[in-house]
């Protein structure tokens, strides 16, 4: 199971961060540290895979990462999944956000916040994952966009006369 | 790689012509800003769209650590009153972050999730849903079960294939609530969507962790669904860099392993198609690997007499194991991580003097050697693995040397560069103040090598004294690693071995300082 997707920059701030587990916010917030600092260290010459989080599941987690540019992304998963599964997951959900967004930026991530959950309830919804068609994932989001903009309640259904 | 390229460049790009924007955001949700917007969501004239946005700088402000409490009851407000989806869905996403169990407000909550989860309009149902799928409120989830079944035959997929992902939460919530229905959910992995009989599978993989005895009429399902895969009977869309839905087939392997484990019939009838994923997989690139990988660890959880006779074998394309050097060998840092982790996973039984090539102990001393500590660590677990009589001793130096290097306590998987233990005390210590409460609930790194440790020297030390000797330094120089509990065990393998120089034993544990300032709270 997933236990945590977060993206941070290279600085450690976080530009998104779910929690499929209830977490307190204090410890999300060291957690968020704990793992940048493990992370943040390693060269890109060196694996993507990181074992146990102190904060997060102790030994039996695997930390699992992408660097792009100027963000982190990172899943936090338990034993079960599968290490390559989880760098491919990471690489289809980024494509996502780049289809979406057309050559996204950390920029696009701070502004278009909701979007970006909103994708990534598409790809992994409750720790597991939903989908993994691109396809499938951007056409979700972008239909959801659109009723977005059209009201559905009551409003929406008075007649215009 | 063309993609990660391009990504680059914009990403840097991005920040190039903007420079001060980003930072700006960094710092511009400050006390400050989280009193106005307490100010605005309180006005009772908002309209939803204006609360909406409210509402995602309050989920905004909660990621960056600010107490957006507050905001619970107008969260439920735009759930239940929101004009648009996107309303909907913000309001029900800042309720998860903010409710927790035994809140008054979760009664409403319940009241919106039924009102949405009957809606005609399938966008309020999905919504409903997807907050379900994270949700983890034991007195909100026993009233919502019956609807979510409902959903489960609902006409549109992304319908059924959340309320299957809602169920799986529901379940690792409280098994019993929803092992009742579980033929009900079986009819769901012969949906005819893929994407809803991969969420079924997902809902298999958690729940065959503790009932893999009465789950074993899956197998049929199984074979047959993963064989459909392989032959690339699904959609075009599934494919990922040329491998037919590897995520399917990592699924169906992870439950097929808890099936076979320790059932000679079922792992029988399971390895033909195991093996032709393998085969399929084997001539693939990249993405393959991922399922190879699974193949593997399927294999080694099936009945051992699989692995057993799959081992004999001299034919690449019968003999999973020859797959591994190739990855373990590998000079890319992800395969070879892979190919170390997959040699722990090999019953030793099923190891033979052909497969373990010079080529493959070079790998595996190189990765003991190897700068990067994930890959180093891979390669100890893997060690102790190895342990024999004949190299016990070299074998437990490793661990102990291993023993010292590690620091004590947090920062797993730093690479061991110096000076980074003093900073990261430092840090630590600026940290306090606001994060006094977190405890870390996870044994370290250092104390698992220690249990490894522990278990090899009782397994195979060669002498007491020798035993004496390692225990002693161990004591000695562990650190906070060392507790209690250490010193206790290894006071029982002491008493078990009727160990003849006793008050020697215990003569050398008074002395040694750590373990006194143990025993002090308890005189």
């Amino acid at each position: 199971m997933i236990k945590s997707v977060l993206i941070f920059n290279n600085h450690g701030n976080p530009r998104l961060t779910k929690f499929y587990q209830p977490i307190d916010i204090a410890t999300q917030q060291a957690l968020i540290k704990e793992i940048f600092q493990l992370i943040s260290k390693r060269p890109d010459t060196v694996c993507n895979f990181l074992e146990g989080s102190q904060m997060l599941g102790g030994q039996d987690t695997r930390v699992i990462y992408r660097h792009y540019a100027t963000l982190y992304f990172v899943f936090v998963v338990d034993e079960s999944e599968s290490e390559l599964g989880i760098l491919d997951l990471i690489q289809v959900f980024v494509e996502s956000l780049d289809r979406c967004f057309e050559n996204v930026c950390e920029l696009d991530l701070i502004f278009h916040f909701k979007e970006v959950h909103d994708i990534l309830a598409e790809v992994i919804t409750g720790g597991m994952v939903l989908e993994t068609d691109i396809g499938d994932i951007v056409a979700a989001v972008q239909e959801a966009g659109k009723l977005a903009k059209k009201p559905t309640g009551l409003l929406a259904q008075k007649s215009p006369f | 790689m063309e993609f990660s390229r391009k990504l680059l460049s914009t990403l840097t790009a991005g920040q190039s012509t903007d420079p001060g924007r980003t930072a700006a955001d960094a710092t511009a949700f400050s006390d400050e800003s989280l009193e106005t917007l307490r100010l605005n969501i309180s006005n009772p004239g908002l309209s939803t769209a204006s609360m909406k946005d409210n509402m995602l700088r309050l989920i905004y402000g909660e990621m960056m650590g600010q107490d957006v409490q507050f905001g619970a009851i107008y969260a439920l407000k735009l759930a239940q009153s929101g004009q648009t989806v996107g309303e909907k869905r913000a309001g029900y996403l800042a309720c998860y972050l903010l409710l927790q169990e035994g809140n008054e407000l979760n009664i409403m909550l319940i009241n919106t999730l039924q009102k949405d989860l009957t809606s005609s309009n399938y966008h309020h149902v999905v919504v409903a849903l997807v907050t379900l799928c994270n949700m983890t409120l034991p007195d909100v989830i026993p009233s919502m079960v019956s609807h979510v079944l409902t959903a489960l035959t609902h006409t549109h997929e992304s319908v059924r294939k959340r309320a299957l992902i809602a169920l799986k939460s529901f379940y690792t919530l409280d098994p019993d609530l929803i092992l009742p229905y579980l033929d009900q959910i079986k009819d769901s992995l012969y949906d005819p969507e893929p994407s809803v009989m991969s969420a079924a599978l997902g809902f298999f993989a958690i729940a065959v962790k503790d009932h893999a005895g009465v789950m074993k009429e899956l197998v049929p399902a199984l074979i047959k669904i993963l064989q459909q895969v392989v032959d690339g009977k699904l959609p075009k869309g599934y494919l990922y860099h040329g491998m037919a839905a590897p995520w399917i087939q990592i699924r169906c392997l992870m439950i097929m392993a808890q099936l076979g484990h320790d059932d000679l019939s079922a792992s029988t009838a399971m390895t033909p198609v195991v093996l032709r994923a393998f085969y399929k997989a084997s001539q693939g690139v990249d993405a393959a690997f991922g399922v190879l990988f699974e193949v593997l660890r399927t294999l080694n959880s099936f009945h051992p007499a699989i692995i057993l006779e799959l081992c004999q074998s001299k034919d690449s394309t019968r003999n999973p194991l020859l797959a591994i050097p190739r990855f373990a060998t590998s000079t890319n840092p992800n395969l070879k991580y892979l190919g170390i982790s997959m040699l722990c996973q090999v019953n030793p039984d099923a190891w033979s003097d052909a497969w373990w090539t010079e080529d493959l102990l070079g790998a595996v001393v190189q990765a003991l050697e190897s700068r990067d500590a994930a890959i180093q660590r891979r390669a100890l677990d893997l060690l102790y693995r190895m342990l024999t009589l004949e190299n016990a001793q070299n074998i437990i130096d490793r661990l102990v040397y291993a023993f010292f290097q590690e620091q004590d306590g947090g920062l797993q998987g730093a690479s061991s560069q110096q000076g980074s233990a003093s900073s990261s005390r430092m840090s630590e210590k600026r940290h306090q103040p606001q994060h006094s409460q977190v405890s870390l609930p996870f044994p370290s790194r250092k104390e698992k090598i220690l249990g490894q440790i522990l278990d090899a020297a009782e397994r195979f030390g060669p002498s007491e004294e020798w035993y004496l000797n390692l225990m002693f330094d161990l004591l000695a120089r562990g650190g906070t690693a060392i507790t209690l509990q250490t010193a206790e065990k290894v006071m029982s393998v002491l008493e078990r071995g009727k160990f003849t120089h006793s008050c020697i034993c215990v003569d050398f544990f008074f002395s040694t300082s750590s373990l006194c300032s143990l025993w002090y709270p308890l005189t």
